[in-house]
């Protein structure tokens, strides 16, 4: 079974398109043209 | 996620911009997003495209998302990153402390050449260091 890949420091993120709270579709590259962008990814409740 | 909830005005006055992601669906977010009082958005990545296309499922529970914290530049370049079930995530003061040595999000303060910067260099090597312990190949 093989590692998943993750994303490495230097390298470009993978573009996203994901609904907010609102159904709204919202993608990074747009969110991350303001400024530098902190982007967490949480375990939810699911 | 608390700690960066409450830190948020801090980031906008960085010039730093806040996102977060999980598998869950919008509307369990928005009561997240209520309860915790959270200003920036929260995203619901149901199908786990994105987090398995960054690297992030966690298929022994549940196809959730691991915990992880990134920071992007403008380009979606990664200047930043920790991704690690069992510790802590990087605090948002040492956070806005590495986005402010980055140079913020000012345009009249772009960053300085990090290849030359021998404390962005450090901090960059001592935060991720820590997150992922020291590796001996020098960059």
């Amino acid at each position: 079974m093989s590692q998943p890949r993750t994303i490495e420091v230097g390298e470009i993120a993978p573009d996203f398109y994901l609904p907010d709270t609102t159904g709204t579709p919202r993608r990074l590259s747009d969110l991350v043209a303001n400024g530098p962008t902190v982007v967490i990814f949480y375990r939810g409740h699911w | 996620m608390a700690d960066y909830a409450s830190s948020y005005d801090r980031f906008v006055a960085a010039g730093a911009g806040l996102v977060a992601i999980s598998v869950d669906p919008p509307d369990r977010s928005a009561a997240l997003r209520r309860d915790l009082k959270i200003e920036f958005p929260l995203l619901s990545d149901a199908s786990r495209e994105t987090i398995t296309e960054w690297g992030l499922l966690n298929e022994r529970e549940g196809a959730i998302a691991i915990p992880a914290t990134f920071l992007l530049d403008r380009r979606r370049v990664v200047l930043f990153r920790e991704s690690e079930e069992t510790m802590r995530r990087v605090a948002p003061a040492e956070m806005l402390e590495f986005i402010r040595v980055q140079g913020g999000g000012n345009p009249q303060h772009p960053p300085s050449k990090r290849t030359v910067n021998p404390g962005v260099m450090f901090l960059r090597a001592v935060l991720n260091g820590f997150r992922h312990g020291i590796r001996v190949k020098r960059e």
